[in-house]
């Protein structure tokens, strides 16, 4: 059992930038990456109904055709929604943004852009995701 | 009343012809018992060769008429007297019973010849021995049980035995009258005596008459039965038929006339005499009858006058009663011991007693310990037949408080009782005390006042005069009081000074008017504020050093003229109450007029609350309402509306003004027109409220490139970068760059774009 990291940003360069320091603290070998909410989910229902596995999602807010609210709400209907953990990126901290995703239970962290090595490191030890990490 | 007494028969009446009966029973016999002693034989034999009443016979009536007289007394509670009857009862029925003993010859008694036994024994009649008769012993007997009854009260019984005896001796007479021995006589040989008859029915009427009130009689004498000619009908109905009787028996034996028109003789004067007597008898009850009547109505007459006698005396008594009760003196009785018998209401008012307390209590244990020696004396003063007024005593009033009274009294010899009369003292004592205490105080005032008063007499001679009067001329007391005031000046500068003074005398008393006026003394730098009071006997003369009032007043001047001239609007108004309609505006100065438009006479009297409105914050308002209630200064900035209706921004420092005594009785208001600042002030708010708005908006524009220019250059400086990747990093920091600058570049423009 390993753990699925998915990147979900409208921008380009976010995403790149995001894929070297997910890549380099180890998270993954192989991120998934989505310019928008629905791309990301239409993904996990296609992947989940055949083999249900843990996803860790990096989830932007602002995004065009189904931003980050729109995605987390909707998972909650899938049944795969217990196997996602997700980590809010924002470039702004906004404090109604995070007590709004409070009321997920899937959002675990909220992280500012750019994302560093250190909050990857955070990430890790959330006690949802420690068990992936523990051996290494 | 005499006429009724002669044609009505009474109970009274009828009681004495009882006695007289029996008097006249007594008598018969008692002369019987002389004819036995002195052998007169008219007396023991009224009838020749009839029978003669035996001694023991005439003994045993004197027996009967004593129980009967002694019945009369009437005594029941007396035992002696019930005891006495008693024996001559059983002794009559003995005497009776022993009697017929002796004349059934069984047995002989000897009773016949007690009494003068050879007489008796000589005594004989138509071959008969003097012994008593078998009618006489019965009526005896009867005699006996009618006295017993009478005793044992029962008169009706009584009645009927006496009417036993009555018709036994009626029986005896018609014999004697119509010669028919065997009635007087039944066997013949021992009849009754004439007079034994008669008393016998004297004895029988006696009975009826006593017992005239009760059973038989009673019903007989109610009414029209009193009457007394209707009454005397009885014994004619017994007489008259006896001697028709007897004249038809004369006729027939004279051969007149033969039996059978003898009997339509009497029969037909029977029928025309019964029928005269009843004639006679409804006459008489008709007559009485009417005069009853008639008697009833005068009755109802006196009746009703009493009546209306004794409603008209009670409506005296009332008003009199009333009269008492109301009086604001004590008005009582007292008795020759000394104790109220009666006494008004008043006595509640003024001692606290009610009069059913005072009723029987002797007066002098109401006076005060010190005022009864005078007082008992005064009071045998009264009764020896004095009067007193104006006698003042202290009394105990019921709570133990003392009360003066003054005393008018008066003795009434017949019914030995004073009268009295008591006015409470207790006012005027007061009020005299309160003149004199008055006088007092009003001399210790001029004494002590630190006015200066002055007076003098007609002539202008001072007779009067304080050190602060004294003071003000600059002289002593001594000095003054006996001179004139309007020359005992040293010199001529003095008099000069006072000129002034002495001329609003002058005026003072000529006109006769008091005249005020103030005056300054140079000198002593002093203002004095001075009355003058002219009167009938000279003149009075108040001086008040008003100094510090005149420099109060200076200094008042100019707080006015700054309040007056100030730039800043002032409002004064009243503390009387904070509720609708507010607080009445008292004074308001130009700034204010110019500021709202209002005049100050049209203001005067209205409320502040006039220039509020719509838009003022009511918030505000009660923030100063709380302030004011509790007495404290309070500054509050609301909009307001002058006259015109135009709103205006106003400052306002409220605050209370307090007087000596620590009371609120004004508030200040200083208002200040800051319609200006306030617009300017607005305007800077709406401005900063844009820029931060712009700021909000864009910061989330900036910080999203910068943070990627930022994430890309922690890559480089970090990571182990292959120079073709190098390149795609810096063309994406390149990307965000611009981004960057294309978004500041949008701030700047909007920033400027914004209106102010």
């Amino acid at each position: 059992m390993s753990l699925h990291v998915m990147l979900i940003d409208d921008d380009e360069t976010v995403i790149y930038l995001h894929k070297i320091i997910v890549k380099d603290s180890s998270l993954t070998k192989d991120p998934y990456c989505a310019y928008n909410g629905k791309q990301a989910l239409e993904y996990l229902q296609q992947k989940q109904n055949t083999n249900p596995e843990h996803f860790l999602v990096l989830l932007d807010i602002n995004m065009p055709i189904m931003n980050g609210w729109e995605f987390l709400d909707g998972i909650q209907q899938e049944d795969f929604a217990g196997k996602i953990t997700v980590v809010m990126v924002t470039s702004s901290t906004d404090n109604a943004d995070r007590k709004k995703a409070r009321a997920y239970k899937q959002v675990i962290d909220f992280v500012e852009k750019p994302i560093t090595n250190a909050d990857c490191e955070k990430i890790k030890q959330a006690s949802s995701l420690s068990s992936y990490f523990s051996s290494s | 009343m005499q006429k009724k007494e002669t044609e009505v028969l009474t109970y009274n009446s009828l009681q004495k012809y009882a006695g007289f009966n029996m008097l006249l029973i007594m008598l018969i016999t008692i002369l019987v018992l002389i004819g036995w002693h002195f052998d007169i034989t008219l007396f023991t034999q009224p009838i020749p060769g009839q029978v003669a009443m035996n001694p023991m016979t005439a003994l045993t009536f004197i027996l009967s008429c004593a129980g009967f007289l002694l019945l009369q007394q009437q005594q029941k509670e007396n035992k002696i007297w019930l005891y006495s009857i008693k024996v001559i009862t059983i002794v009559i029925i003995t005497i009776g019973i022993l009697w017929i003993v002796s004349g059934s010859q069984i047995y002989d008694t000897g009773i016949a010849h007690i009494l003068y036994p050879d007489k008796t024994a000589q005594s004989i009649t138509n071959n008969q021995p003097n012994i008593m008769a078998p009618g006489t012993a019965i009526s005896f007997i009867l005699t006996g049980l009618a006295l017993y009854l009478l005793v044992a009260n029962k008169p009706k019984t009584a009645q009927y035995v006496s009417l036993g005896i009555g018709f036994l001796s009626i029986l005896a007479i018609i014999g004697y009258i119509y010669e028919v021995k065997s009635f007087y006589g039944p066997f013949n040989y021992f009849a009754m005596a004439v007079h034994t008859a008669i008393s016998f029915i004297l004895l029988s009427v006696s009975i009826l008459f006593i017992t005239s009130d009760r059973g038989l009689m009673a019903e007989l004498l109610n009414t029209y039965g009193k009457n007394k000619k209707v009454f005397l009908l009885f014994p004619l109905l017994v007489i008259i038929p006896i001697l028709l009787g007897k004249i038809r028996l004369l006729g027939e034996q004279k051969g007149l006339y033969n039996t059978s028109s003898g009997t339509a003789f009497f029969t037909i004067a029977c029928i025309i005499i019964f029928i005269l007597i009843i004639w006679q008898f409804l006459v008489q009850v008709n007559r009485s009858n009417a005069k009853l009547e008639h008697e009833i109505v005068e009755k109802n007459k006196a009746a009703e006058a009493i009546k209306k006698i004794h409603r008209q005396m009670q409506q005296h008594f009332t008003y009199l009663q009333v009269l008492l009760n109301t009086s604001l003196d004590i008005i009582c009785l007292i008795d020759d011991e000394g104790r109220f018998v009666q006494i008004n209401k008043t006595c509640e008012k003024i001692w606290g007693y009610k009069p059913e307390e005072l009723i029987g209590k002797k007066f002098i244990e109401l006076v005060h310990t010190d005022d009864r020696a005078t007082t008992n004396k005064v009071a045998e003063d009264i009764v020896t037949g004095g009067s007193v007024t104006n006698f003042e005593n202290r009394y105990y009033r019921k709570d133990g408080s003392i009360v003066p009274l003054i005393w008018t009294a008066i003795w009434a010899r017949e019914e030995k009782m004073m009268y009295c009369i008591a006015n409470d003292y207790t006012e005027q004592k007061n009020n005299h005390q309160k003149l004199q205490e008055y006088s007092y105080r009003i001399s210790h005032i001029v004494e002590s006042i630190n006015d200066g008063f002055l007076s003098a007499d007609n002539n202008w001679t001072i007779n009067y005069c304080n050190n602060e009067a004294a003071a003000f001329f600059n002289e002593t007391k001594e000095l003054l009081i006996g001179n004139n005031l309007l020359s005992f000046y040293k010199d001529e500068t003095a008099r000069k000074k006072f000129s002034l003074f002495n001329i609003a005398c002058e005026k003072a008393v000529a006109s006769k008017q008091s005249i005020h006026f103030e005056f300054f003394l140079k000198k002593t730098n002093k203002w004095f504020d001075i009355s003058v009071y002219p009167a009938e006997d000279g003149l009075s003369v108040y001086f008040k050093d008003i100094s510090t009032r005149k420099k109060e007043e200076e200094y008042v001047r100019l707080l006015q003229s700054v309040v007056t001239n100030a730039s800043d609007a002032i409002i004064i108004t009243d503390a009387t109450t904070l509720n609708a309609p507010g607080p009445k505006i008292v004074y308001v100065n130009d700034a204010f007029c110019s500021m709202t438009g209002y005049s100050k006479e049209e203001i005067t009297g209205l409320s502040p609350r006039i220039l509020q409105g719509p838009e003022t914050d009511r918030h505000e308002l009660s923030r100063l309402r709380t302030a004011l209630e509790k007495k404290e200064a309070c500054e509050i900035e609301v909009i307001n509306y002058r006259k015109t209706g135009e709103a205006y921004w106003a400052s306002m420092a409220i605050a209370p003004i307090a007087n000596n005594d620590g009371m609120v009785t004004h508030f200040l208001s200083i208002e200040r027109d800051i319609t200006n600042q306030k617009k300017n002030l607005s305007h800077i708010e709406n401005q900063n409220k844009a820029l931060r708005d712009i700021a909000w908006k864009q910061s989330h524009l900036v910080r999203a490139p910068l943070a990627r220019i930022l994430g890309l250059i922690n890559l480089l400086n970090t990571h182990a970068v292959a120079e073709k990747e190098k390149e795609t990093i810096l063309t994406h920091i390149r990307t965000s760059a611009d981004e960057l600058d294309h978004t500041i570049r949008e701030i700047v423009k909007k920033t400027e774009t914004l209106q102010f």
